[in-house]
């Protein structure tokens, strides 16, 4: 049994078609997942079609118990489970605040679901909160996407920073090259450097297809969609090395 | 994981009808239809279907499901393709192990074969998200069941997080004209086939009213062991498992049980002349029992020897094989012969006839058997405590010998009246009782299996050159055994007293005393 928390400081990186591909291929395995979905936006449920009901609110996440049970949904694939976003989550942090042990709050909440399911993934929200602090702590692996661009290799370098200052464990952070465009003569450079230098970096990466992107349309995920498709094997490569670096 | 639902639909046209109502009503999408075979099995006395789970094989691959939900619970890809197969034949893992779980040394058999044509519909929102799956079964039975014959059904596997959208299509399935709802499709194709699921059951389990005569209730009791031994005459005769035999036996031990320990019901010379009759009966059965347990214990022994003894007993277990065919060979002909037949006709004609006319020997046939019941019972409790209470560390194995034999009299005689009595002490009564012949049993077996293997070894061949080898590795087994039962004997005197103490005959005192 393993938390994954998919999570990125900046957004726009490929986090939720990430959570959703790799949660899939999770699940396709035979091993009961459940995908849990707070970032605000919700584009984890909406690749799924699944709202969340109305009655669902932050207070009701943070109580934890039944109210979060009755609010998982089984998605079209089997093994497959989500417990929808809400747009209140965006307040979480408020209600975080409000509350004592606040910043392991989350991890008691989720402590439940390691019976049920074998694996779970955390679709994060981006930016450092108290929201992502509750994740750090409840999380057995941090999933970071980057952009092979100096820009998000320095918001990488500040995660790094926020988990040496908060004592979390740093080798928790698997970070892994995200919208790889190998036309572009950076991305080229980055990943060349990176992988050769940075052992900790996954070697597996996902390239920029147009595919992954219609997951928007079609809403479903990609390698459900498009079996062959690169971004297919991409994401397999991803999942399995994942695999063999948390889970072996 | 929730369950599925499961509906019998009466005709293909109806099937056809109800899927055409549910494309009008419903945002449907067609996943598509596929016919396969399979086959479920089961044992003969139904344990996977008591556990609540089924197997089945599909075209490549073993599943082990939950039986509502359907949801696998170990898998295997490996196609059996045999009328019956015991866990130990399976590959290494999750399914051997929790199969070993639930059938020891059952063996499974196949139950139903058929070739299932399904479509699969799924059921959508305004989202186009599914919330709900339904398919559309057509079952024909095949080969090695008992009726050719097709079935219909319908079932409904809920989504989780759509109860309400669930509830909806579920009463609207039931406005359809739906032939009736059942448990669970496995149960609802082997009703179809006619099994008895779950009716088999060695235990002794016949409901006596109190006032009822001891003749008629006694013989209540002894049909029902007779109708356990022809239950397991085809499995004998078949060679599926140890346990036929075993159950058979155990009934024919039963049977003894009753006639020696209650008289005045039947005239005595027929009660001894059949007594007599079983007594044979269960002998010709001895080796061929002695050799199944010496075979099931094949591994447990080598186990227990060194690596450097362990083939040494390879060659005697062979000849063990050996043996045990041509004793299962002769037991089976003689099942086969008119002499058989006649002692079950006589038997049978026997339990069902009516009493003679002259019955002043009958002296207790006419007691209500509960009264019957409480004295019989009362008597070999006091016998068993008269033997009992000389027992110490120093008492001579001969003496626990007769202590199991009065033990299993009284176990019988608690099985057999069981519903005369209020349950909840006598669950404990039996429950205590059950530990001390436990710790007998395991005793009486560890001294019958040392002899036994020595009496095995004077019969080898002593001139062969892997002779020694053997009494070595016998010699091990046999110590090992010999330590095994001391230990019994070291804990026994102190299990004992605790079952024959002041607690007990309170129980005893409260059940079965006559005021």
């Amino acid at each position: 049994m393993a938390i994954f928390a998919i999570y990125s400081i900046k957004g726009g990186v490929g986090k939720t078609a990430t959570t959703v591909n790799t949660a899939y291929l999770c699940a396709a395995e035979g091993e009961k997942t459940l995908i849990i979905d707070i970032d605000p936006q919700g584009s984890a449920s909406f690749y799924f079609r699944i709202k969340a009901k109305n009655k669902f609110k932050k207070k009701r996440l943070l109580k934890g118990g039944k109210t979060i049970d009755e609010n998982i949904k089984g998605t079209d694939y089997a093994n497959l489970d989500l417990l929808p976003s809400d747009m209140s989550f965006r307040n979480l942090d408020l209600a975080l605040n409000e509350m004592k042990h606040s910043k392991r709050k989350l991890k008691a909440i989720f402590e439940p679901f390691k019976h049920e399911y074998q694996h779970i993934f955390i679709d994060c929200p981006p930016n450092i909160t108290l929201v992502s602090e509750n994740i750090f702590n409840a999380a057995d692996y941090i999933l970071v996407p980057l952009i092979p661009t100096t820009l998000s290799l320095r918001t990488y370098e500040k995660l790094r920073a926020f988990f040496k200052k908060k004592k979390f464990a740093s080798d928790k952070i698997f970070a892994f090259f995200s919208m790889v465009e190998k036309r572009k003569k950076l991305h080229r450079d980055i990943l060349k450097e990176r992988l050769s230098d940075s052992p900790e970096l996954l070697q597996a990466y996902i390239p920029y297809r147009a595919e992954i992107e219609r997951m928007g349309l079609s809403r479903e995920p990609v390698v459900f969609t498009y079996p062959t498709s690169d971004a297919t094997s991409a994401y397999k490569k991803l999942w399995h090395e994942i695999k063999s670096r948390c889970l072996e | 994981m929730q369950p599925i639902e499961t509906y019998n639909i009466q005709a293909r046209t109806d099937l056809q009808a109800v899927r055409e109502k549910i494309m009008d009503n419903f945002s449907t999408m067609l996943e598509g239809s596929e016919k396969n075979s399979e086959c479920y099995y089961d044992t003969f006395d139904w344990r996977l279907y008591q556990n609540n789970v089924v197997l089945k094989q599909e075209v490549d691959r073993i599943k082990l499901c939950n039986i509502d939900s359907e949801q696998a619970i170990a898998a295997r890809k490996i196609n059996i393709d045999k009328s019956s197969i015991f866990w130990w034949d399976l590959p290494d893992g999750a399914l051997r192990d929790r199969l070993s779980e639930i059938l020891d040394v059952r063996a499974l058999i196949k139950r139903i074969d058929l070739v299932r044509n399904v479509t699969r519909i799924r059921i959508l929102n305004e989202d186009e998200k599914t919330v709900l799956r339904v398919a559309l079964h057509e079952l024909m039975f095949d080969r090695d069941t008992p009726l050719r014959e097709e079935m219909y059904a319908l079932t409904i596997s809920p989504v989780r997080g759509y109860a309400e959208e669930h509830a909806d299509f579920v009463s609207f399935i039931e406005s359809c004209g739906v032939a009736g709802k059942a448990k669970n499709l496995f149960l609802s194709m082997a009703d179809r086939l006619q099994y008895e699921v779950g009716a088999y059951s060695s235990k002794i389990d016949i409901r006596l009213d109190p006032s009822m005569q001891s003749d008629v209730a006694v013989k209540m009791i002894i049909k029902s062991l007779l109708s356990v031994m022809r239950q397991n005459e085809e499995g004998i005769r078949n060679d599926i498992d140890t346990e036929f035999l075993h159950d058979y036996r155990v009934s024919i031990r039963r049977t003894r049980s009753v006639l020696s320990q209650i008289k005045g019901l039947f005239l005595p010379e027929l009660s001894s002349r059949f007594r007599a009759e079983f007594k044979i009966l269960g002998n010709m059965t001895n080796r061929l029992r002695d050799l199944d347990v010496y075979l099931l214990n094949e591994n447990q022994y080598k186990e227990i020897l060194p690596e450097s003894l362990q083939n040494g007993l390879d060659n005697f277990f062979k000849r063990l094989k050996a043996e045990r065919k041509k004793e299962h060979d002769s037991l089976v002909k003689y099942l086969d012969s008119p002499a058989y037949d006649e002692l079950m006709g006589s038997w049978q004609r026997f339990l069902e006839s009516a009493q003679p006319a002259d019955d002043s020997e009958l002296i207790q046939a006419a007691v209500p058997v509960i009264d019957l019941a409480g004295e019989v019972i009362r008597h070999r409790y006091a016998k068993l405590v008269k033997i009992g209470q000389k027992i110490d560390y120093n008492t001579p194995n001969d003496k626990l010998h007769k202590l199991r034999i009065q033990c299993k009299k009284l176990r019988y005689l608690l099985e057999f009246f069981s519903s005369l009595f209020p349950q909840e002490n006598y669950n404990v009564l039996v429950k205590r009782l059950k530990t001390i012949q436990g710790t007998l049993g395991d005793f009486n077996d560890y001294s019958v299996q040392q002899r036994k293997l020595l009496a095995a070894l004077k019969e080898e061949d002593q001139q062969d050159d892997r002779f020694y080898l053997l009494a070595a590795a016998m010699g091990g087994l046999i110590t090992h055994l010999h330590h095994q039962q001391l230990r019994c004997r070291e804990t026994f005197s102190s299990i004992f007293s605790e079952f024959i103490n002041q607690e007990t005959n309170q129980l005893f005192e409260d059940i079965f005393d006559q005021s």
